[in-house]
């Protein structure tokens, strides 16, 4: 998009005396104001000939912009307007979970059904996992829960969470008859807030 | 089959990490990540693990690395 860019300066010419052919305004001068003119006025996107204030400017395929009918308060997203969407209600601050994944634990090796912000989860042994964070966190100090599908009336298991470090956590899922029985979990799943 | 990084823990047993499907990182960028800081990591084929029970497992006669754990 070309800006106009004068070729002649007209204003000159006044000062220069009768009989200078430079004094004179030719006609090729003037058409290449012109030539000039056209240049840069067809590189330039046409103003919206009526748009309603507030809206949104919007590009068509040609370049040109348009009126888009969406008011740019529309899309200005507010806190209360986060927790009712949620239905977070209350004037508690909302906290978000910041890594999550559920595996299938009981594969060796495991297998990753979905997740968020982790890089890998590391089976270390039989019964334990470790979750790795794709982004890691500055400190250790975020709130880690973990469940497991390993359940039966007659010997349920507790599933632990342990050695937090900022780039990772681990999991055990263990008896609780009081043995050092460890178990792999089927559905493995954990949330990290902070 | 897809692609594990193995490595012997502190303890001699061999650890399995399973690169997560949606990460955006290499196997090799994970495992730099992911490994503890200078140890040895071979990227396998999972369907070349063996069958025994994980905690049997040493890694013996294996070819050169293909990182360390950064």
């Amino acid at each position: 998009m070309a800006n106009y860019t004068k070729s002649t300066n007209f204003a000159v010419k006044d000062t220069l005396t009768t009989g200078d052919p430079q004094k004179i305004v030719s006609g090729v001068e003037i058409d290449t104001e012109f030539v000039n003119i056209s240049s840069m006025s067809s590189t330039k996107v046409d103003k919206v000939g009526g748009a309603t204030a507030g809206n949104i400017a919007t590009l068509t395929a040609g370049g040109s912009v348009q009126d888009s009918g969406d008011s740019i308060a529309d899309i200005t997203y507010d806190t209360d307007s986060l927790k009712t969407d949620l239905n977070a209600t209350g004037s508690q601050p909302l906290y978000a979970v910041r890594a999550w994944v559920n595996v299938n634990a009981n594969e060796v090796p495991p297998v990753i059904r979905g997740s968020g912000n982790v890089s890998s989860v590391t089976r270390v042994s039989n019964g334990r996992s470790q979750i790795n964070f794709e982004t890691v966190f500055d400190e250790a100090d975020y709130s880690a829960n973990a469940s497991h599908d390993r359940t039966d009336v007659s010997n349920g298991r507790i599933i632990s969470v342990y050695d937090y470090q900022p780039e990772s956590v681990k999991t055990v899922v263990t008896s609780d008859a009081g043995t050092s029985s460890l178990f792999d979990p089927f559905f493995l799943s954990v949330q990290v807030v902070r | 089959m897809s692609n594990v990084v193995i490595y012997t823990q502190e303890n001699g047993t061999v650890a399995v990490l399973v690169p997560a499907p949606n990460c955006p990182l290499t196997v090799n960028e994970i495992a730099d990540k992911d490994v503890p800081t200078g140890v040895s990591y071979w990227i396998v084929d999972s369907a070349e693990l063996p069958e025994e029970d994980q905690e049997s497992w040493e890694l013996v006669n294996m070819p050169a690395p293909d990182g360390v754990g950064q």
